[in-house]
């Protein structure tokens, strides 16, 4: 990994069209700016991180489940209807 | 194709239902996938790993619950599905069971391609969307219950 230091109001430049500058600094916490062309995205690693916790999860459903779940459902609209 | 399920015993897949994830699904090694509709389950189905038995996430046609889903994905995501429009692909969103509550990821939907059948799961722009979405089912009140 590439390591580099950086002050306020710096700023590092990747390849030519994404840079980041470091906008504000308090404590322990870094304020990026970051400004790269609309076609790459852009993420805090914590939703990566959450959504491979959440297609984890995704695989524990059952068959039967998703039956009872349809049977609600279509209780719930005929409810609905009525 | 024959392919082997835990779940729904072994299924016949024609082959140009396998759907291709060469990204994968994060958290999974699985690239080849295909959609199992079971007729009692409404509008819910499966995508069943091709090549896992054990492995099946169940998915929902988002718009079945959220009427003004309005999905936007990035250029890259667009160009890596090779879709002109993001209208064209078959979105689906994964379905969590928990205990008590049942969710979707709105944030993470499977973007298909139903012409290449490529698939990925994209982050979208929207930054509105939950990962965890509860799907709100009226619970039948206990007379009901009893009843059925």
């Amino acid at each position: 990994m590439l390591i580099l230091a950086r002050k306020l109001n710096e700023a590092i430049v990747i390849g030519d069209k994404i840079k980041i500058t470091i906008v504000e600094i308090s404590g322990d916490q870094v304020r990026l700016g970051i400004s790269a062309p609309k076609e790459i995205p852009v993420h805090r690693q914590e939703i990566f991180d959450e959504i491979q916790a959440e297609n984890i999860a995704a695989i524990q459903t059952d068959t039967t489940k998703l039956e009872d779940l349809d049977r609600l459902l279509r209780k719930s609209q005929r409810k609905n209807k009525q | 194709m024959i392919i082997n399920t835990t779940r729904f015993g072994e299924v016949e897949v024609d082959e140009e239902k396998i759907l291709n994830f060469p990204e994968g699904i994060p958290g999974f090694a699985e690239r080849q996938f295909t959609i199992i509709k079971l007729s009692n389950q409404g509008p819910f189905s499966w995508l069943q790993a091709v090549n896992d038995p054990d492995l099946a996430f169940a998915v929902a046609d988002p718009w079945t619950f959220f009427a003004d889903y309005h999905p936007e994905i990035s250029l890259s995501d667009c160009k890596s599905l090779g879709l002109e429009k993001t209208d064209e692909a078959i979105v689906f969103v994964l379905v969590v069971v928990r205990s008590e509550t049942i969710t979707v990821n709105l944030l993470a939907p499977l973007f298909i391609n139903p012409e290449t059948r490529q698939g990925k799961q994209v982050i979208l722009l929207n930054k509105e969307y939950s990962i965890r979405q509860p799907l709100l089912i009226e619970v039948p009140d206990k007379e009901e219950a009893i009843a059925s």
